[in-house]
């Protein structure tokens, strides 16, 4: 079959998906619609698969199709612009796909029974195929429109699924502010366009890429800055990192797919595809990389004492999204993309775990509840600890790779950048420490559960929102019915196997050339991505056809760097059994001010509120009150009474006086007699005279 | 001797004011139509004039519509001014018709 049919079929299922389960799902069992929802992504995953087969089987430098669908703009004149709605499938997008299907698939099964309660269950799986539809588009666009499309998408389907239920309006603030947070973002994404379109005079990758090098200093400074603002937006970064905490609000399932694995990716994702434009301005690559490392250390301080675990692992999820910024900010894209690979692994195996947690736990997500739980739920314990210590950053799992080779692209860059490389390692320190704190806390320790709720709530069937206590019900629960009260889902805890051993096995397996190039060089994940993103930084001079990750560039070698890290990360692993044994888990071993700061999460919301939301409330106050009324309401009245006034002093000229209105006529005659004898007078023949002759 | 050129405009100058003097002054209808008469004729009294004075029948011809367009006129006034005198009381003063004041 034609390879760029299947890259055209790629986004088409789950679309299909979407509006299957959106509108005739409702004649079919819950299992049938999630089964066809769950299916169409995961076509979608084998199609992306024969495409990357197709890929490898190319040489080198010929990993690049384009498939067009049609064309979409194409406007004359004096700026023409011609735009094609293409699909481009080069390492970096077929990379992308597979992670959206595979894992996407994965979260699709995982999801069919943790809503299996769910009255709009059609509903959701509709969302999430609209979801996983417009991220393909996203990634395998071949313009920037396509991308925007995509990205504007992908923020539409995060709002409707954060609020979805939007009984609570609580939920659908969350989503509100979502949407409307990110939307500050794809204002820099249009006004980077902009400043594209009018200095190129194009708009697809090729044609944007091919020009860089012409452009100005200054242009190019000024597109990048805009669409890294883009990317804060998506990505949830300092400033604009606000949003995804409170998105905590939608279902596990979307938590996992949405804000962890995929969507905030998609910042990552610009970057490393506008990998050209950023390495021509390196003040924007400090800006990212600065950026991605205060974020990361600024949320990871603050995961450090949250008690909710979807917030923990939502500020993981911003402090990894840090890293990979660091990384792609240092130069080093592939680095940062590998991140984005083995952060969607273990991330997704996070949250799918804290899911399966709530399930069993009748939605209770406060971890003070918690505690002891892994003799009720061996599955989801071992998997969440391979998780942890996956995103811990510990040989072998996946994390330590990827994280691995950011730091040390950071340290090799030098300058400003062995800033970031500290800044990044004592986040990775913090992060091994609250990670694990999260795991304790959850499932090892003394048991904080509360039983007779979770009695009570089972008695009364179904899964109740929340635990509620109640008096009547304070009888203690035995031993052997505790068993009984929580239980793990055989689909859900598939998946998280799944997921788990991907944490343990892609770092390995794409990563360990990095380490020591003979091995596995093949499998290199950064090598596999150099068509699409260039040689990596530091080795971009010496670049010789086959990887070199070995070779070293300044006082520490890359296994050096690559065991420091692992040092601190072990050492944040042990503080924080040191901090259980000795009761301050809960506190974290934070200094008071510290952790006043950490548990009002920075105060970023309350400053927002106070200086950008209340002032532009009073704004618009004013302009309703003030300006409106009396300006605008003012000019538009006024010229009514003006008109009027001027109409009743004329019409008092309307006597009825038969002889007034001849007089004014002889008044008129002599004044356009005087001027034309005036006129007559001083130019000559200014009235034309009659002819001399005729008939006569 | 032949009456030159100015003997006639000057005639017709004040033939002309007489009858703006009467349009303005006079509160009967009919007197202001006679007025209306008067600088009508006033004018065409000057066309021939001038039409003589250049050798050339442009004036005098003129003088024919004038004086058609001066007999529809009094004709259709004149139906007007009996209208009136029949609805108002019996009188044609002009200061009476002010119905269409402000």
């Amino acid at each position: 079959m034609d390879i760029s049919l299947i890259i055209k079929l790629i986004p088409l299922f789950p679309l299909l998906g979407f509006i299957f389960c959106g509108t005739i799902a409702g004649r079919f069992s819950r299992l049938v619609t999630g089964a066809i929802a769950t299916a169409c992504v995961f076509i979608s995953f084998l199609l992306g698969l024969r495409v990357f087969f197709h890929l490898l089987a190319q040489p080198e430098n010929h990993r690049s199709i384009q498939a067009t669908l049609y064309s979409w703009i194409a406007i004359g004149g004096a700026k023409p612009l011609d735009l094609d709605v293409t699909f481009l499938a080069d390492p970096l997008s077929i990379t992308m796909t597979l992670v959206i299907t595979g894992i996407g698939g994965l979260i699709h099964l995982y999801a069919m029974g943790y809503m299996s309660h769910d009255e709009r269950y059609s509903r959701f799986f509709s969302l999430l195929n609209l979801f996983v539809a417009f991220m393909l588009v996203l990634v395998l666009g071949a313009s920037f429109p396509l991308m925007f499309i995509g990205w504007e998408g992908v923020g539409l389907c995060s709002y409707l699924l954060i609020g979805f239920w939007y009984e609570d309006v609580n939920n659908a603030a969350a989503g509100t502010k979502a949407f409307i947070v990110n939307r500050i973002g794809d204002f820099g994404f249009l006004a980077a366009m902009f400043v594209l379109f009018a200095a190129t005079g194009t708009l697809t990758y090729a044609g944007v890429f091919a020009k860089a090098g012409m452009l100005s200093e200054t242009v190019i400074l000024g597109v990048t800055l805009l669409l890294f603002l883009g990317a804060t937006g998506k990505s949830a970064q300092i400033p604009l990192f606000v949003w995804l905490p409170d998105a905590m609000a939608g279902p596990t399932p979307v938590s996992a797919l949405i804000h962890a694995a995929t969507m905030v990716t998609a910042g990552v994702y610009m970057v490393a595809r506008c990998h050209v434009l950023f390495t021509a301005t390196p003040a924007t690559q400090m800006v990212v990389a600065g950026i991605g490392a205060l974020t990361a250390l600024m949320a990871a301080i603050i995961a450090m004492t949250q008690f909710d675990l979807k917030k923990i692992l939502a500020y993981s999820t911003v402090s990894q999204l840090g890293y990979m910024f660091i990384g792609v900010g240092t130069g080093a894209y592939a680095a940062g993309v590998f991140h984005l690979f083995t952060h969607a692994f273990f991330k997704a195996c996070l949250f799918l775990g804290a899911g399966a947690v709530m399930h069993a736990l009748a939605n209770n997500i406060d971890v003070r509840k918690m505690g002891g739980l892994k003799r009720y739920m061996p599955y989801t314990r071992w998997t969440y600890l391979v998780a942890v210590l996956a995103i811990a950053g510990i040989f072998p799992f996946a994390g330590f790779f990827s994280k691995d080779d950011i730091l040390a692209a950071a340290f090799d860059r030098g300058g400003f950048y062995t800033g970031i490389w500290a800044v990044g390692l004592l986040t990775a320190f913090l992060t091994a420490l609250y990670m694990t704190r999260s795991y304790l806390l959850t499932f090892e320790g003394n048991e904080r559960v509360d039983w007779p709720a979770l009695k009570s709530a089972a008695e009364h069937g179904g899964h109740g929102h929340g635990t509620e206590s109640h008096e009547e019900h304070q009888e203690p629960v035995a031993e052997y019915e505790k068993h009984g009260l929580i239980h793990e889902l055989p689909g859900m805890n598939f998946v998280l196997a799944a997921l788990a051993l991907g944490s343990l096995l892609v770092g390995f397996l794409f990563g360990i050339s990095s380490l020591s190039p003979n091995t596995l060089a093949n499998l290199n994940f950064e090598k596999w991505l150099e068509p699409a993103l260039g040689a990596w930084w530091p080795h971009a001079a010496e670049h010789a056809g086959h990887t070199t990750h070995g070779a070293h560039h300044g006082p520490l070698s890359h296994v050096a760097l690559a065991g420091i890290s692992l040092v601190v990360a072990a050492l944040g692993i042990v503080t924080a059994f040191v901090l259980e044994r000795s009761g301050r888990l809960e506190k974290c071993g934070l200094p008071l001010v510290l952790y006043n700061l950490s548990r009002g999460m920075f105060f970023v919301d309350e400053i927002y509120q106070a200086l950008i939301i209340d002032p532009g409330k009073r704004i618009g106050a004013w302009l309703w009150q003030v300006f409106d009324t009396l300006v605008v309401d003012g000019a538009v009245n006024g010229t009514a009474s003006t008109v009027r006034a001027i109409g009743g002093g004329l019409r008092l000229w309307t006597s009825g006086y038969v002889r007034s209105y001849a007089f004014s006529v002889l008044v008129g005659v002599v004044l356009i007699v005087g001027w034309l004898i005036v006129q007559s007078i001083t130019q000559a023949s200014a009235i034309p005279v009659l002819p001399t002759g005729g008939a006569g | 001797m032949p009456l030159s050129l100015s003997f006639y405009t000057a005639l017709s100058a004040i033939l002309f004011t007489i009858g703006v003097l009467g349009v303005l002054t006079r509160r009967n209808t009919l007197i202001i139509y006679m007025s209306i008469e008067i600088m009508l004729n006033a004018v065409n009294l000057s066309l021939v004039a001038f039409s003589m004075h250049w050798k050339h029948l442009n004036g005098q011809t003129m003088v024919f519509f004038v004086m058609t367009v001066a007999a529809a006129e009094v004709a259709v006034g004149l139906g007007l001014i009996t209208a009136i005198f029949r609805k108002r009381h019996e009188s044609v003063d002009v200061d009476s018709l002010n119905v269409m004041k402000w």
